[in-house]
């Protein structure tokens, strides 16, 4: 079997898309994590719910799709931040376990929920990309991982830009580098606390509806989203922002090609691996601080 | 200005202030001396709002502050520069700034604020652009001593701003302090340095083991015996 130059930047295309969509699932943890100090084992769901609320928006109530990706992403916004102020916040000052076995009993207790609402059916979106591959030259491109990786770019450069240029996302960083001189700041923490809650499911969400017209819809999605974007973020170097972002692209990546190269029945397993072998040997990840930064 | 009357603070069980009163008038410097964890922190804390109180009461200007949210602080005008300068290391110098004027609506004055701060800390602007963690211990608490002014305060709290600083730049630090109480602000003085702060100071109190155990004007603490013996080593 021999491969390729075009079919390998093909493959490469789709890797870098899926590697986006980690991405934004590793902010996800990386934003709730600098934040509260703590690993929200719930943001797959989050992931589940931008997709199953975005089924909603788009085919129950005929949104446009920008429309509907949007209105998932708020929706599911408001829904992480109601979990931090009535769960993360009374939490606050118990040891950590408490508050990540806290976060699993959010997971289970959501996606019993979804499955009341949306049932236990997989559900197809409809395809909003279109499905009339693109030429360009040689290489032939779907257009949904080009809509994908597009649109989650624009995410991430929206949310750094959100970040470095606006007075509140400085305010949040500084929030998340020291909790004190924050408050004699007369910055709110309390509100940064749940603004980061609410941007992590946000992106989680975001990711879920802009997979969701490749993959099937259903309430258990999550499970898998949620441990590769946890994946991405520990090999990336958990709380660090372009750690984030480069081990997410680098996980989808690195899946894309074992599973064209090797075989696509190993493509989940890569996640594992790479999780497991950055665990065993650099466990700060590619851009990540130093252990022990685990402020309690 | 200010009246600290009776409070008591607890971590835990331990009871770290034992009904601590003292009072600042405007315009002066008020040095609170003691040895470490005698509760000089905890008492600033205590004024800001990060230490909750459990009895007693603050009033700054006639208004009662105890247990105000701790973001709501500065904007009655109190500032506090935490120990060990508490800058946030991964946001640059020009940031850090900008965050201290946070609470301040007028922007243009926040902006008017931070030159004023490069003239006075030259050493800052040259590197307002750096990552405030790369800075010297020196240049750290300078910018955090700018970054409490820029909401222009008329209380400011300092917690220890001679810790850890080579005698050279202690010196510089106490002539700014100076400088900012000449311009009208206010300052409650926390320092272990008890002789440059008491050299510096209108009124100090010694506080040991959650109490105020002594008071009296800079010149009169300086010259009394007990205290020359345990906190002026000699």
């Amino acid at each position: 079997m021999g491969i390729n130059i075009f079919d390998l930047l093909q493959v490469t295309i789709g890797g870098v898309a899926m590697g986006c969509i980690y991405a934004l699932m590793a902010l996800g943890f990386t934003i709730i994590y600098n934040a509260l100090r703590l690993i929200n084992f719930a943001q797959g769901d989050m992931f589940m719910l931008g997709a199953t609320f975005g089924l909603t928006f788009y085919v129950s109530l005929s949104f446009p799709f920008p429309l509907a990706l949007i209105a998932a992403g708020v929706v599911v916004g408001v829904i992480g931040m109601v979990i931090e102020r009535t769960v993360f916040r009374p939490l606050r000052n118990y040891p950590l376990f408490n508050l990540i076995i806290a976060t699993i009993g959010i997971s289970i207790t959501i996606r019993a929920l979804a499955l009341l609402i949306w049932g236990s059916q997989a559900m197809s979106f409809p395809p909003v990309y279109g499905d009339k591959p693109i030429k360009v030259g040689q290489i032939i491109l779907l257009p949904s991982y080009l809509w994908v990786l597009l649109i989650s770019v624009m995410f991430i450069i929206l949310l750094q830009l959100f970040f470095t240029k606006t007075i509140l996302g400085k305010a949040m960083r500084a929030s998340a580098q020291n909790r004190n001189a924050a408050f004699l700041m007369g910055i709110n923490v309390f509100f940064m606390d749940s603004l980061a809650s609410a941007i992590s499911a946000g992106l989680g969400a975001v990711g879920g509806i802009l997979v969701a017209p490749i993959f099937f819809v259903e309430t258990e999605m999550g499970a898998l989203a949620g441990l590769k974007g946890f994946a991405a973020a520990v090999l990336g170097g958990f709380g660090s922002i372009p750690g984030a972002i480069a081990g997410g692209v680098i996980l989808g990546l690195a899946e894309n090609l074992a599973a064209s190269l090797i075989s696509s029945t190993y493509r989940d397993a890569v996640a594992f691996i790479i999780l497991i072998g950055v665990l065993l040997l650099k466990p700060n990840g590619l851009l990540g601080k130093k252990a022990g930064d685990f402020k309690a | 200005m200010l009246l600290v009357e009776n409070i008591y603070c607890s971590y835990g069980n331990i009871e770290v202030l034992k009904g601590i009163s003292f009072e600042i008038m405007q315009g002066q410097i008020v040095a609170l001396i003691g040895a470490n964890g005698a509760g000089k922190t905890t008492t600033l804390k205590a004024i800001s709002g990060l230490m909750p109180v459990a009895k007693g009461s603050i009033l700054f200007k006639g208004e009662n502050i105890t247990n105000l949210t701790p973001y709501k602080t500065v904007a009655k005008r109190i500032a506090q520069v935490p120990e060990g300068r508490q800058v946030f290391p991964e946001l640059s110098v020009l940031d850090n700034l900008l965050l201290g004027g946070y609470s301040v609506k007028d922007k243009d004055r926040v902006r008017n604020q931070i030159d004023t701060m490069f003239r006075r800390f030259p050493r800052l602007k040259e590197r307002k652009k750096q990552q405030a963690g790369t800075l010297s211990g020196g240049e750290q608490q300078m910018l955090a001593i700018g970054r409490a002014l820029i909401s222009e305060p008329e209380l400011l709290l300092l917690d220890e701003p001679s810790m850890g600083l080579a005698p050279i730049l202690v010196g510089e630090v106490f002539d700014i302090i100076e400088e900012i109480r000449e311009q009208g602000t206010t300052i409650l003085l926390v320092e272990q340095n008890a002789h440059m702060a008491l050299n510096i100071a209108d009124k100090a109190y010694v506080i040991q083991t959650g109490e105020i155990v002594l008071e009296g004007s800079g010149e009169e603490i300086v010259n009394n015996e007990e205290v020359r013996k345990a906190y002026l080593a000699e």
